[in-house]
């Protein structure tokens, strides 16, 4: 028995299983050198080769946007050509294009975005296709899977995927590819069990050879003993529940068994990860971070860029979108804005102090949340406030785009909800001015820790002070709910404590109304919820209001029922 | 010769499939078409040039035709950009 840790798991699971390692026939080109006068048969010979792999990726790409772009690489003038201009060196056509093939393989693979860097997959599988039919050899080494094997191979190329049986694959190991690897996706997508990147693995294990890999703690074992089989048949019967029950309770509002319903919506930032997650399945955007508009453009966005994205948002989510309005400075730039130099960036000019100063560019974005409000639920949220003046000033320029907008005859909604991300020690201890002022409150439990604190989240020597269960982060979180619903104020948190399986229960104790998390978090968070009992959760929060140490309040998380 | 500047909208950039669109339409068109982004000139006949560029959301470019029918070729070519080639 022999065991390997893995690191990267690109789709969680456990398979059990015999081992299936893919030999690839052998593409080595042939070395020797054509005659001057053969090369206009030589360019012949290729053109004909591409244009059989051609009709051959054209059926494919049929039903396969895979494929699709393999036949625009196919048909490429540049590939084409720089595979003819290495035939004229006299170099025979296996040899020209494994040359050519290197050539862009290297440049994919020297590019900075992980993406592109995977596509480099892509161009060595046409290149392959290319070659195999120069040769005239078939590809069969998937196509030979008869029984249910885990397969083992260097790379998986999405040909080779066209050649599976997939109900005879139980798991992928391969030595290259990423996360964003053709097998990753497939192997996420039809939920088998994937690792990606495990070097060297193909010399330690044998064909035939049995394995257990575990996708979950990243493992993998070879030539496991009975006992170890026993064990992980129950790890994978465990993790299969596990991922049924989470995928059924994702389905079932988040409501606790005693009744109280609370809301679970999501963080995004961006339109995508809306379209990525299951949008019938969330109650609500508790945080559109509106900086990718900003962050990813070479220009402050125009009024319809954002106007575009917002109303997107609006009509993909059928409910609350909480949308912030711009928040930069801190460590996050802009290419196309020079910021000066500060000392203390995160006491310095970022978020609503920048939008106040900055107003033209406040008011575009203003009037786009404006006029995107017309198609669906909008909220307008205001980051890093520290007094009722700004957020008097961020409204009365609200107010000025209305009215301008009601100008120019553009339809919105009149009476949109605007309110504060709590995240500042200045907005809890004035929070009740602020409960006369704002619609709504959402606590940003990431900067509040912080700045509560004192304690930098990125310095490494105070990493250990950084904890959102400090008992003056827990009651000033206390003192914001309780003074919201004195006023009639719906209180949300966004910050990463929200989905902390930990604080979940304290929270719902404390009367969050709305819980707002990274989309892939909600089953777990929903599952704390439904299986916690509010009148219990209360007494937790009660008590841990109490204590005065971390310690101690970890010592009572912990030792609470049901947790 | 005629150029025109162009900021690119889609969400990941030029990536494979948006390229091998331009590619297909600009080796549709007649003239020459190049794209000049920073210190890159592309041909935009070719898929792979397209993407080795890197051209990611948000970049503007400059779109150059050469040839008989280059006037109706950059706005073949900007219209289908503008447009979002197919995203």
């Amino acid at each position: 028995m022999k065991a390997v840790s893995v690191n990267r798991a690109s789709s969680k699971g456990i398979a059990i299983g015999k081992a299936f390692l893919v030999k690839k026939a052998d593409l080595t080109p042939s070395a020797y050198k054509i005659t001057h006068d053969g090369i206009g048969k030589e360019i012949g010979k290729f053109e004909q080769v591409l244009i059989q792999t051609a009709d051959q990726v054209e059926k494919l790409a049929a039903d396969s946007e895979i494929f699709a772009g393999h036949l625009m690489l196919v048909r490429d003038a540049v590939l084409k050509d720089a595979v003819i201009g290495k035939i004229k060196e006299q170099k025979n056509a296996e040899q020209a294009l494994s040359e050519a093939i290197a050539e862009y393989v290297s440049i994919f693979e020297s590019m900075d975005d992980e993406y592109m860097r995977e596509r480099s997959a892509d161009i060595k599988d046409i290149g392959n296709r290319i070659f195999r039919n120069i040769k005239g050899i078939e590809d069969k080494a998937f196509s030979d899977i008869k029984e249910r094997v885990i397969v083992i191979a260097d790379e998986i190329s999405p040909s080779d995927t066209t050649a599976m049986d997939f109900n005879n694959i139980l798991g992928f190991i391969t030595e290259s590819g990423g996360f964003t690897s053709h097998v990753s996706i497939i192997a996420r997508n039809k939920g088998i069990p994937a690792m990606v990147g495990v070097t060297g693995i193909l010399k330690e294990i044998k064909n035939g050879d049995m394995i257990i890999m575990d996708a979950v703690s990243g493992t993998i074992i070879i030539d496991p003993d009975d006992d170890e089989i026993i064990k992980y048949e129950a790890f994978k019967e465990e993790f299969l529940q596990g991922q049924k029950k989470l995928e059924e309770i994702s389905r079932l509002p988040g409501i606790t068994m005693d009744g109280k319903a609370v809301e679970l919506c999501i963080n995004v930032g961006n339109v995508e990860e809306i379209k990525n997650a299951k949008v019938k399945d969330i109650e609500g955007i508790g945080l559109l971070r509106s900086e990718f508009l900003y962050m990813e453009s070479s220009h402050f966005p125009t009024e319809q860029e954002q106007f575009e994205a917002y109303k997107a948002a609006a009509e993909l989510c059928g409910g609350d979108v909480i949308i912030r309005t711009l928040d930069i400075g801190g460590d996050k730039k802009l290419p196309y804005y020079s910021f000066e130099r500060e000392d203390n960036p995160f006491l310095g000019w970022r978020a609503i102090r920048i939008s106040l100063e900055l107003q033209e560019v406040f008011k575009t974005q203003l009037r786009a949340i404006l006029r995107a409000s017309h198609y669906g639920k909008l909220k307008i949220m205001f980051p890093m406030i520290i007094s009722v003046e700004e957020l008097q000033q961020a409204k009365e320029v609200l107010e000025h785009c209305k009215q301008e907008l009601r100008n120019e005859n553009f339809l919105f909604n009149e009476n949109i909800e605007t309110g504060i991300m709590v995240e500042t020690p200045a907005a809890v201890v004035n929070i009740e001015d602020f409960a006369k002022t704002a619609d709504f409150f959402s606590i940003g439990t990431n900067d509040l820790t912080q700045y509560l604190l004192a304690v930098d989240r990125g310095n490494q020597k105070i990493l250990g002070l950084y904890n959102s269960f400090h008992p003056a982060v827990l009651r000033s979180i206390h003192k914001v709910i309780q003074t919201g619903h004195k006023y009639n104020i719906k209180v949300g948190m966004c910050g990463e404590f929200a989905s902390d399986p930990a604080a979940i229960r304290i929270l719902l104790g404390m009367g969050l109304d709305e819980f707002s998390m990274s989309a892939k978090e909600i089953p777990a968070a929903k599952n704390i919820i439904r299986n916690s009992n509010y009148k219990e959760a209360i007494k937790l929060a009660e008590r841990v209001l109490a204590a005065s140490t971390i310690k101690e309040v970890m010592a009572i998380v912990q030792d609470s029922p049901n947790s | 010769m005629i150029s025109q500047k162009i900021t690119i909208t889609n969400p990941s950039g030029l990536h494979l499939r948006p390229a091998g669109l331009l590619a297909g339409i600009a080796s549709k068109c007649n003239s020459e078409i190049t794209i000049i982004c920073g210190q890159n000139r592309i041909n935009a006949k070719s898929v792979i040039n397209i993407m080795t560029a890197g051209i990611k959301k948000g970049t503007e470019i400059e779109v150059a035709c050469n040839g008989h029918t280059e006037e109706q070729d950059l706005k073949t070519i900007i219209a289908a950009i503008a447009g979002g080639l197919g995203e």
